[in-house]
């Protein structure tokens, strides 16, 4: 029974997984870079989650051809579409921010910047 | 950049133009084949970071200055919205591309989408441009 | 067979992630997440996602490798980052929890290809009818972002366009 789970539905588990993968590096880890790395990650698996619904048994790509069965649902890809293109736009902000945070600080990491401004604090 | 690399140095000029033309083909096709505004506007700007990378960003301002790349990321958006008024001010709603003018219905459909299409390639060929050129700006020193 | 394969690529992808975040050398790990990009890319190929699968390999293997690139020529490459115990904890117990829920939510979901479930009946083959019919283009995906989902795609590329001016204005530098 837990094999026809895991079988059945191996790819939404694998989203899961590497959904929480993700989270956990922008949780834990202090490098910003890093942040921004698990951040694409956990953007790659909500992807992975709706393709895999779009897909169906026996489908081909939805392009018109003939001799075919069924086709693919159409409308998740035309949703990631928009997502992956959104992602890119985020990691490009968040990296230029960072640019920024390492000329004002001299660092990227989370743990000295925060150490810094307690200094900052206490001293004025 | 890497001024004694000379095979690289040629390979990239000679795959530059390559790469646009695909870039083209990528948008022409995009109602018939995979592909479309945002892979061919992604695969035009890549023949320019490439270039980028291989000869300094300052050797891309002489093909095309940050004014100019700037004005295309909003010229790209204006594509786009004014086919969408343009269709409104000729009485169809916005973005009805059936009521584009002297156009029949399917005509209308496929002119309209390879309009916006061209509108999203100009913008995202520019705004990734702009991103690569602004986050590199140190590059040569 | 193709089963098998999937599920191969799948826990291959899997351990690609784990090694992208555990890998010291920030360097390192921006090479192996183009990497991971790149298997997705081949993974939507196998999923019939043709056009997903060319965005993500022009858009996540190709522009944001070079962009993180281009980021290490001002930052370090090593991560020197040692969390403390207590964020380890709260962070394990907030991604079991998470975990938990989705799983619980996973076990209510059809299995994969399933072509009887409410996402594939409803409203999906009204698109596919209509679509050559109305635009005329044979490619449903393009059909779809352009003409029955043009206000989506109107505002993505106003995004892409706050995006750019957003980067333009953060690292502008006095210069005109």
């Amino acid at each position: 029974m837990i094999i026809d789970f895991l079988i059945g539905k191996y790819n939404y588990i694998a989203a899961v997984i590497l959904m929480l993968v993700g989270l956990y590096t922008v949780i834990v880890n202090g490098n910003l870079i890093k942040k921004v790395i698990g951040l694409n990650i956990l953007s790659t698996a909500i992807i992975l989650f709706y393709i895999s619904i779009s897909k169906v048994k026996d489908g081909s790509a939805p392009i018109y051809a003939n001799d075919v069965i069924r086709y693919d649902n159409p409308l998740p890809h035309v949703l990631m579409l928009t997502a992956i293109v959104v992602g890119v736009s985020v990691t490009a902000v968040a990296l230029a921010i960072i640019i920024k945070i390492k000329e004002h600080y001299g660092t990227i990491e989370e743990d000295e910047i925060v150490k810094m401004e307690m200094e900052d604090n206490e001293g004025s | 950049m890497y001024k004694h690399h000379i095979v690289l140095r040629m390979a990239t000029r000679m795959m530059t133009p390559f790469i646009q033309l695909f870039a083209l083909y990528v948008l022409a096709h995009g109602e018939i084949s995979p592909g479309g505004g945002f892979q061919g506007g992604v695969i035009f700007a890549s023949s320019f970071i490439l270039y980028g990378i291989v000869f300094g960003v300052e050797e891309v301002f002489k093909k095309i200055s940050r004014k100019m790349i700037v004005f295309l990321t909003a010229l790209g958006v204006m594509i786009y919205t004014g086919v969408g008024y343009i269709t409104m001010f000729n009485g169809g709603l916005f973005l009805e591309y059936a009521k584009l003018p002297g156009l029949d219905m399917k005509t209308g459909n496929s002119i309209g989408l390879l309009l916006i299409e061209i509108g999203v390639f100009i913008t995202v060929f520019s705004v990734m441009l702009l991103l690569f050129i602004e986050v590199a700006k140190k590059y040569d020193n | 067979m193709t089963v098998l394969i999937d599920i191969m690529f799948l826990t291959f992808l899997i351990f690609v992630a784990v090694l992208a975040v555990y890998i010291r050398d920030i360097l390192s790990s921006t090479i192996i997440l183009g990497a991971y990009s790149l298997f997705v890319a081949v993974l939507w190929t196998t999923l019939n996602a043709i056009d997903v699968a060319f965005t993500e390999a022009a858009v996540g293997a190709g522009i944001s490798t070079v962009l993180f690139l281009a980021v290490f020529t001002k930052v370090d490459r090593e991560d020197r980052s040692s969390p403390s115990k207590d964020r380890k904890i709260i962070a394990t117990a907030v991604v079991f929890i998470v975990g938990y829920l989705l799983i619980l939510g996973v076990t209510d979901m059809p299995n994969f290809g399933d072509y009887n479930w409410i996402t594939n009946v409803y409203l999906i083959p009204d698109y596919l009818e209509r679509t050559l019919k109305e635009t005329g283009s044979p490619n449903i995906v393009t059909a779809i972002l352009g003409s029955y989902r043009g206000y989506d795609t109107n505002g993505e590329t106003t995004v892409i366009f706050i995006a750019g001016l957003c980067v333009y204005l953060i690292l502008r530098k006095g210069e005109d």
